[in-house]
């Protein structure tokens, strides 16, 4: 079993990607038009959601399920806490903090479905549940960056720190939640989740050609999208600096190591090991970014969302994934 | 221009999307009769390239317009106003001449 670099690269949808970077960067006027790339975003949710419930039909979720559920939910929890502080040291605008924190604490589903589809490759098996800690990793980590801001907020209102001055109320946590459960992304992934686990392998059959057959072809299209939209996100990298670029490469490795202590203390099997550090290194730019801008609306969002897709995103792809599996097969002896 | 319409209001509104039903409701609570939307909308302003992404609704603006009398529309750009401070967004206000002003008794 040779993992190298390539292994991940050369893969038709890892290709996209980059052939998706470099037509919007020669100024192609390739486009996909926005309601397709929501439709492309839908079908990935839905086709991991069946596939994680139709595996949880058919092994349960038994002891290590719940164990390696707890552990995601729980950093995506800690992962914003100990972002913050890192954030803090150079970030002026700590609604800045708060939110980018968030992000970090939370997962990216597309680069969940790149990681599961390497491992697959190699013959690895993972746990069904790894599906539900995606699911459930999301709404942590909006919960802690809000809690987050309004500490930041009434610091304000002592006049602690006057660099902010907004005047709009803050929401009320319980329409934040409503709004990071009701997320239409959020939905999607748990519904489908549900329709595989009350289906079954009945239900896995008769979706097969949609979730399983074209998936590939469906995820390499995505990635395109993908690629063109972190091309044009490119431009922000300016506003972004050093230091928040340092973060959104440094972050996913150290998230991944801590990670990887967790499951190896924890006796993970390989397959859910890699992919509890996958989801503990990502971060998220679809859900998260939609809620916090409700929810944290001082924050500027083309900080966390460029962080978390034009950089984390990329970096997970191609150095990440690999990299990961290194460790993981060095400790495991895959 | 010589015209023979009703002399109104136009409450033009550029807003971030995911906001949009926000603004819709301080029309309704102003009082407004109708509105027009157009749902996606892309430019720049001081808060940089609104481009619109398909995956997320974060960068995407949509436009509101409504006809209304003064009292409303003033009504409507206070309430936008303090919305626009965190959220992108424009208000304008501008004198509108109203063909058909009266289409509904007509009907």
């Amino acid at each position: 079993m040779d993992a190298n670099l390539l292994t991940n690269l050369m893969t038709p949808p890892i290709l996209f990607f980059f052939f998706g970077v470099f037509v919007r960067l020669i100024g192609s006027n390739l486009e996909i038009p926005p309601a397709l790339t929501k439709f492309f975003s839908l079908y990935m949710l839905m086709a991991i959601g069946i596939k994680g419930g139709t595996a949880m039909a058919e092994s349960g979720l038994g002891q290590d399920g719940m164990i390696v559920i707890g552990s995601a939910v729980l950093m995506s929890m800690l992962v914003p806490l100990y972002s913050y502080p890192i954030l803090r040291i150079r970030l002026k605008n700590l609604y800045d903090a708060a939110a980018i924190a968030s992000c970090y604490g939370s997962v990216s589903a597309v680069t969940f479905i790149a990681a599961s589809s390497f491992i697959t490759k190699l013959g690895i098996d993972y746990g069904g549940y790894m599906v539900v800690s995606l699911v459930l990793m999301e709404s942590p980590a909006i919960v802690m960056a809000v809690l987050l801001a309004t500490t930041v907020r009434s610091k304000e209102v002592r006049g602690t720190s006057v660099q902010i001055q907004r005047k709009s109320p803050a929401l009320p946590m319980k329409k934040i939640l409503h709004e990071a459960f009701t997320d239409g992304t959020h939905l999607m992934l748990i519904g489908s989740l549900v329709i595989g686990a009350v289906t079954g392998i009945e239900g896995k059959k008769a979706m097969e050609p949609f979730t399983g057959g074209i998936f590939k072809g469906m995820l390499s299209f995505f990635l395109l999208d993908m690629g063109l939209s972190v091309a044009s996100r490119l431009r922000e990298m300016k506003d972004v600096g050093v230091f928040l670029v340092g973060f959104g490469v440094v972050m996913p490795i150290l998230n991944g190591v801590i990670a990887l202590s967790i499951a190896y203390f924890l006796g993970f099997g390989m397959g859910d090991a890699f992919l509890f550090i996958i989801l503990v290194a990502s971060a998220s730019y679809i859900a998260v970014p939609a809620v916090v801008r409700y929810a944290i609306p001082e924050a500027n969002p083309s900080l966390y969302f460029t962080m978390a897709l034009a950089v984390t995103f990329p970096f997970n792809i191609i150095i990440g994934i690999p990299l990961y599996y290194k460790m993981v097969s060095v400790i495991w002896g895959g | 221009m010589a015209s023979d319409g009703k002399k109104m209001k136009k409450v033009e509104i550029v807003i971030e999307a995911m906001m949009l039903d926000k603004v819709i409701s301080i029309m309704d609570q102003a009082g407004v009769s109708g509105y027009t939307i157009l749902p996606s909308v892309t430019g720049r302003g001081h808060r940089g390239h609104r481009t619109g992404f398909g995956f997320t609704d974060v960068f995407n603006n949509a436009m509101i317009f409504t006809l209304t009398d003064e009292a409303i529309a003033l009504k409507i750009s206070q309430e936008a106003k303090k919305l626009i401070q965190n959220y992108a967004g424009v208000v304008i206000i501008s004198d509108a001449d109203v063909v058909w002003p009266d289409y509904q008794k007509d009907r």
